[in-house]
C-alpha cells in the first residue's frame, strides 16, 4: 500500500482528503501535519510516495516547504495543493521541485487522478490554472 | 544793479535725469500703494508710509536736481530747514492723498480728494522749496502760470491715481496700467515743476543774502540723487522680497490644500473599500450560502421523503447545482481577498506580482499588456515593493479610465543600484493642466506613495503618442525611508 504525507493546516480540506484518498484507495498510510516543522519530522522519519502540501501554511512560506521536502526526499513526489490559481505561483512551486500544481476547487475525481498520476512519477497541472495559462498566453 | 531778469540756463542732462527721477519716485510710490489696498492693520499702515515715502523723496529729489541743472550768473545756496519742511509737506499731503485712493471701495470722489492732496503735495513743495534759495535775487511769479502749474500738477495726478486705483478688479492689464499711472504721475511732478519755474521771474536784489543755515545746490543735488537710489532701490527690494514670500505662502496653502484633499479621499477610500468588501460579503456570499442551505435543506428533505430511486435524479441535479454554486463563492472569496492584499506580493515578490497584475489587467480589460522583468534580485524592500505595486495598480487604473489605450508595457530595470518602473501606453497623452490639475488626487497619492520610499515619480505625456509613468528608486532610498 503507498504512503501519502498531508501537509495542511485546515481540519476541514484534511478530513476531506483523506476521505477522498481512502474511497478512492490511493493510499494505506496517511501522515498528517499540520506544520512545517511536523512535516519535515514525519519525512525525516519515513518513506514517502507522495506529499500533498498547502503552500499557504500559516506563518511559512509554503514553498520553502516544497524545497525543504524536496532536500530531505529527493525522489519523494510533492504535489502542491492550493487555494491559488496564480500562473506565478505554479511557476516557482515547479522550480522549487513540485510535480503537481493542484487547486482546492478541483473536482474529487481530478484531485484522486492527479494524485495517481504524480505517484506514479507524472508531473500535473490542474484543470482550472491550465486555462488561465491558455488565456494569458494566447 | 540793474533790474534787467537774471537769465538762467539749463543743463539738459540734468534736467533728462530730474525727470527720470520724478518717474522713478512715482514708480516706487505706486508700488508701494498698490498693496496698501489689500493689506490690513500694521501691513497697511507700513505699505502706506512707504508708499508716501518713495513718492515724497521723488518728489523731493526731483526739485533740487533740476535745480542743480539750473544755472544762475549769481550763485544759490539752499537754507536747509525750508528743504526739510519742503520734504514734510510732500510727505503730509502723499500720506493723506494716498490713503484716500488705496481704500478697498474708490469713486470719484475719493480720485478727486486724492488727486487734490498730491497736486498740493507737489506744488506746495515746490514753491516752499523755491522759498529755500538764497541768492542775491528777487523772485517775481506770474500768476496764470502758477495756477497753471497747480492745475498741471492735480490734473496729471488725478488721471494717474484713478488709472492705477479705479480700475482694481481683475489683474487685465495691469502692467500697461502701471506704466501709464507711474508716467502720469512723474509727469505731474516735473511737467509742474518746470511749468512753476517758467512762472518765475528772477531781478538783482542788492540785499545780499542770509547764508546762515544754507548749503550749496551741489549738495542738495547729491542728497537728492542719492535718496531717490536709496528710496527706489528699498522698494524693490521690499516689494520683490515681500511678493516672493508671498509666493511661497501661496505654494504652501495650496501644497496643504491638496493634502488635506488627498488625506480626505483616502479615508473616503477607507470607507469605500469597506463598504464594498461589506457589501460583497453579505450579498454575494451570504446569498451563496444561503442557496446552498436552502439546496441542502432540499436534499435532506428528498432524502428522508423518497427512498425510492426515483427522487435519486432530483437529488442529483439539486447537488450538481450545489458544487457549481460552493465553486462560483470560492471563485468570489478569492477576488476579495486578492482586492485586499494581493497574496501573490507577498509570497512571490514584486515581480511576480506585477506580472500578475499585467496579465489581470489584460483579461479584464481586453488591453493587450506587456510586461519585461528585471533578472536577477531587484534591490528592493517589502514596504518599497508595496509601495511601488499600488503605483503601478493606480497607473494602470488611470490608463483604462483616461488614456483610450489599446497597448500598455511595463518594465523594470535596475542599473547601478536604481531600480526603474516603467509604465507606457498608447493614449493619447497625458496633458500638463492634467498633471497638475488640483483635482488629480490619484496623480497626488502616486506622489505621495513614491515620496513615502524615497523614491521619485515623473509622469511625461504627449499628445496622441502615450503617457510614460517612470519611478525611480535609488540605492540609498531603503536607509532613509519614512515609517509611519
Amino acid at each position: 500500500m503507498k504512503q501519502v504525507l498531508l501537509v495542511e493546516d485546515h481540519q476541514v480540506v484534511r478530513d476531506g482528503l483523506k476521505a477522498i484518498i481512502v474511497e478512492q484507495g490511493i493510499a494505506g498510510e496517511l501522515g498528517e501535519a499540520t506544520t512545517a516543522g511536523d512535516a519535515m519530522q514525519l519525512a525525516a522519519g519515513q518513506r514517502w510516495d507522495l506529499a500533498v502540501v498547502d503552500i499557504s501554511l500559516a506563518g511559512r512560506n509554503g514553498l520553502d516547504v516544497v524545497r525543504e521536502l524536496k532536500r530531505t526526499r529527493p525522489r519523494m513526489p510533492v504535489l502542491v495543493l492550493t487555494m491559488h490559481s496564480v500562473e506565478q505561483y505554479a511557476r516557482r512551486a515547479f522550480r522549487a521541485g513540485a510535480a503537481g500544481y493542484i487547486t482546492k476547487d478541483s473536482s474529487r475525481l481530478e484531485l484522486a487522478r492527479t494524485m495517481a498520476k504524480v505517484i506514479g512519477g507524472g508531473r500535473s497541472v490542474s484543470a482550472a490554472l491550465a486555462e488561465r495559462l491558455a488565456v494569458d498566453l494566447s | 544793479v540793474s533790474d534787467l531778469p537774471l537769465v538762467g540756463s539749463y543743463d539738459p542732462l540734468i534736467v533728462a535725469l530730474s525727470i527720470a527721477i520724478a518717474v522713478l519716485g512715482a514708480y516706487g510710490g505706486l508700488d508701494l500703494a498698490e498693496r496698501v489696498t489689500a493689506a490690513r492693520g500694521r501691513a497697511r499702515l507700513a505699505w502706506l508710509v512707504g508708499g508716501v515715502i518713495a513718492a515724497a523723496i521723488g518728489i523731493w529729489s526731483m526739485h533740487y536736481t533740476a535745480m542743480m541743472a539750473f544755472h544762475l550768473p549769481a550763485p544759490a545756496q539752499y537754507h536747509w530747514p525750508t528743504a526739510l519742511l519742503a520734504f514734510l509737506h510732500a510727505c503730509f499731503a502723499a500720506f493723506i492723498s494716498l490713503s484716500v485712493v488705496t481704500r478697498k471701495q474708490m469713486g470719484v470722489r475719493q480720485a478727486l480728494i486724492g488727486s487734490l492732496f498730491m497736486g498740493a503735495g507737489i506744488s506746495g513743495m515746490h514753491y516752499i522749496a523755491m522759498a529755500s534759495m538764497r541768492a542775491p535775487a528777487v523772485h517775481h511769479y506770474a500768476s496764470a502760470l502758477v495756477v497753471l502749474s497747480i492745475t498741471v500738477a492735480v490734473g496729471f495726478s488725478l488721471a494717474s491715481l484713478r488709472l492705477e486705483f479705479f480700475f482694481k478688479t481683475g489683474d487685465r492689464g495691469m502692467r500697461g496700467r502701471r506704466v501709464g499711472s507711474t508716467f502720469l504721475l512723474g509727469a505731474a511732478i516735473w511737467v509742474m515743476h518746470y511749468t512753476g519755474m517758467a512762472a518765475l521771474t528772477l531781478t538783482p536784489s542788492p540785499v545780499r543774502p542770509e547764508l546762515s543755515h544754507t548749503v550749496p545746490v551741489s549738495f542738495v543735488g547729491i542728497v537728492a540723487i542719492g535718496s531717490i537710489a536709496v528710496a527706489v532701490l528699498g522698494a524693490v527690494i521690499v516689494t520683490s522680497t515681500f511678493d516672493r514670500l508671498q509666493h511661497s505662502r501661496e505654494l504652501l496653502r495650496a501644497t496643504n490644500e491638496r493634502l488635506r484633499a488627498l488625506s480626505a479621499s483616502v479615508s473616503s477610500a477607507r470607507e469605500a473599500e469597506g463598504i464594498r468588501i461589506g457589501r460583497e460579503l453579505h450579498d454575494e456570499l451570504g446569498s451563496a450560502l444561503t442557496t446552498l442551505k436552502w439546496d441542502l435543506e432540499t436534499v435532506s428533505n428528498a432524502v428522508s421523503e423518497s427512498l425510492d430511486l426515483s427522487g435519486v435524479d432530483d437529488i442529483r441535479r439539486r447537488l450538481n447545482a450545489m458544487t457549481m454554486t460552493i465553486d462560483s463563492t470560492i471563485g468570489r472569496v478569492r477576488r476579495i481577498a486578492a482586492d485586499l492584499r494581493p497574496s501573490v506580493l507577498d509570497n512571490l515578490g514584486l515581480a511576480d506580482a506585477i506580472e500578475w497584475q499585467v496579465q489581470e489587467f489584460q483579461a479584464r480589460t481586453g488591453i493587450a499588456s506587456r510586461w519585461s522583468g528585471v533578472s536577477g534580485a531587484m534591490p528592493l524592500t517589502k514596504d518599497q515593493s508595496t509601495e511601488l505595486f499600488r503605483i503601478l495598480q493606480e497607473a494602470l487604473t488611470n490608463i483604462l479610465r483616461h488614456a483610450g489605450a489599446t497597448r500598455v508595457d511595463v518594465s523594470a530595470t535596475v542599473e547601478s543600484g536604481v531600480f526603474t518602473l516603467r509604465v507606457q501606453d498608447d493614449g493619447r497623452g497625458i496633458t500638463d493642466e492634467e498633471r497638475s490639475a488640483v483635482s488629480s488626487l490619484g496623480i497626488l497619492g502616486m506622489h505621495e506613495r513614491a515620496a513615502l520610499i524615497g523614491a521619485t515619480l515623473e509622469i511625461i505625456g504627449a499628445p496622441g503618442q502615450g503617457t510614460a509613468l517612470i519611478v525611480h528608486v535609488p540605492r540609498s532610498a531603503a536607509a532613509r525611508q519614512v515609517r509611519l
